[in-house]
């Protein structure tokens, strides 16, 4: 695979992997509050 | 008004519906044949830029409304763009709201049914041994209707009946049935997705054959990521990405905002709302980019992928490939990929019951189980004509004007409702209530300006679309000789059925004209359903109307 294409697969992969992990950390903080 | 004061159970319940509202069949199908087809790496770019401006936004929007509407007891949108809306013209506008939903259901849930039967055949290990044709052909007997169930009639009937009973039991049950079938049914479809996305990024070339002695799975996914940042000046390019984020989003369908005004009026939407967008783009952008696109490469090679890589790829293509992975691995691999299809599908289909469900409830006074039956009911009724009449063409003119045309207008005029008339200042402490974040200021000019201009792009986009959808030599040839040709995709040609016209006249055997003229009557008759079921509901709306203003005087 080449470095480029490697590179924007992982960044984008993580980036939006990480947004909905925190989203879901926060939203577990409050679980009860909808 | 009042009859209707459910609630969900949980927070994580709501993010989980609404997330399973947006996952569906184009996170795994759509969304790798429109990057294919718009140049791969080039057209992840705009698709990002567009999940900004126009998905988040409109989320923000339509979880804004519905909880606005809930205040005020209205849990469809009808009634809730009525209250937001200065004109009583409103209300009619959000028909749109229900009519999209009942509309696309009738063919959603005939798409689930095929995953369901393929995910239950996988599991009987009916595909072990099939050559690529065996499946093809498989694939158009079920659609056409010359397979049988046990002997007891078509099998493509027979699932779609029980989808339809399904989606209605567990629509009767309310809000909570549809809670639980998330928290369920979302895992799982992640947990497979996982699975298969791995062998995905594995494969490498394991199970390249003598036929295909190039192919690579690494290929498919180079295609995909690498950059080309010339295409990013092609509007094609943007127009598709517009278009996936819009679709994938679930946005402009009423869905949302029948979810979200079952919410309290301090209950967060900004967080909420993020959360349920991005689970979406997860499960699109690393789950939907690594299935399909490198299994296919890693068998047939990444020319065989460009030429031919298609919705119907996923019943007709890969249970071949998962059966070059052995035979256990095979069929495990078919039911995970056909499971996860099919709790895709469910968690969007059960949504699509919810706006007509809380309609009745509001204005007809109606319980849960007969709102519920009259949902299944129009489903079938509008359904069975997309099963018996799908070699003419009907399901595609459903799929095309409620499926596609109907939300972009929908949303176009939500959004001017949203940020002009309702105004944004109102709107901005709408979504800003009991929010967990702080949503940056900026998007307070994004959805004022933004977001409504991309929308209406889409739409322009549909509407003109020119010849093989080639922008710049349309805009050339109007320029200099002031002529546009328009695409037989064009919400122009396709009302004046142009590729049908065409396709007579280089026709010449009889039985060639005898299909053409029998595709042209199906495709108005579909059409003509499609008005009488948007008429029929504008009726409903407008005897609720009036049943309300009578309720004031008194």
């Amino acid at each position: 695979m080449n470095t480029d294409a490697l590179i924007l697969m992982i960044l984008i992969q993580f980036v939006v992997t990480a947004v909905m992990v925190f989203c879901f950390l926060k939203v577990l903080k409050k679980p009860n509050k909808k | 008004m009042q009859n209707n004061k459910e609630i969900w159970g949980s927070r994580l319940g709501l993010i989980l519906a609404m997330a399973g509202n947006s996952v569906g069949l184009g996170n795994f199908l759509r969304f790798p044949v429109q990057a294919v087809q718009n140049g791969g790496g080039t057209f992840i770019i705009p698709y990002i830029i567009c999940f900004l401006l126009m998905g988040i936004p409109l989320l923000w929007i339509e979880w804004s409304m519905g909880r606005f509407g809930g205040r005020h007891g209205n849990h469809s949108t009808p009634f809730i763009l009525d209250t937001m809306g200065k004109s009583s013209a409103w209300k009619y506008i959000g028909v749109f709201g229900i009519f999209t939903n009942l509309a696309v259901a009738a063919y959603y849930c005939y798409i689930e049914s095929w995953t369901l039967s393929y995910a239950i055949q996988s599991l009987r290990g009916v595909f072990e041994g099939w050559n690529q044709n065996e499946i093809a052909d498989y694939f158009d007997n079920y659609i056409n209707m010359s397979t049988s169930f046990f002997g007891i009639g078509n099998e493509a009937i027979i699932y779609f009946l029980i989808c339809v009973i399904l989606n209605t039991y567990i629509l009767s049950k309310g809000l909570s049935g549809i809670e639980k079938v998330a928290k369920i049914g979302m895992p799982l479809l992640i947990l497979f997705g996982c699975f298969l996305a791995i062998k995905g990024l594995t494969m490498g070339t394991s199970i390249k054959s003598s036929e295909f002695p190039l192919a690579n799975a690494w290929d498919g996914l180079n295609f995909l990521w690498t950059p080309d940042y010339d295409s990013l000046f092609n509007p094609k390019v943007w127009l598709a990405a517009a278009g996936q984020i819009f679709f994938t989003l679930s946005v402009g369908m009423g869905t949302i905002q029948c979810y979200a005004s079952y919410l309290k009026s301090k209950d967060d939407i900004a967080l909420n709302a993020t959360t349920a967008g991005f689970t979406n783009e997860f499960v699109e952008i690393v789950l939907g980019s690594l299935i399909v696109i490198p299994i296919a490469a890693g068998y047939f090679g990444l020319d065989w992928v460009k030429e031919n890589i298609s919705f119907g790829m996923a019943f007709q293509t890969m249970p071949y490939l998962f059966n070059q992975w052995g035979e256990i691995l095979g069929n495990v691999g078919g039911v995970l990929w056909f499971g996860l299809l099919f709790f895709a599908g469910i968690t969007s289909s059960l949504a699509m019951g919810t706006p007509w469900i809380g309609f009745m409830q509001d204005e007809f006074k109606w319980n849960k189980n007969k709102s519920a039956i009259s949902f299944g009911l129009i489903v079938t009724l509008l359904g069975l004509p997309c099963v018996l009449f799908y070699k003419y063409g009907f399901f595609d003119q459903f799929d095309y004007w409620a499926g596609t045309v109907s939300l972009v207008v929908f949303a176009l005029a939500e959004t001017i409702l949203f940020s002009w008339i309702f105004g944004m200042n109102k709107g901005w402490r709408e979504i800003n209530k009991g929010a967990d974040i702080t949503v940056p200021g900026i998007y307070k000019w994004i959805i004022k300006y933004i977001t409504p201009l991309l929308l209406l792009m889409v739409f322009m986009g549909a509407l003109l679309t020119p010849l093989d959808n080639n922008w710049m030599a349309a805009i050339e040839q109007f320029w200099q000789e002031g002529i546009w040709s328009f695409d037989e995709t064009s919400i122009i040609s396709q009302l004046s059925n142009t590729q049908l016209k065409e396709s007579m006249k280089s026709v010449i055997d009889k039985e060639g004209l005898e299909l053409i003229r029998s595709k042209i009557y199906y495709t108005n008759l579909a059409r003509a359903i499609l008005f009488g079921t948007f008429s029929s509901i504008g009726f409903l709306v407008f005897i609720a109307g009036s049943k309300r203003k009578i309720n004031f005087r008194k």
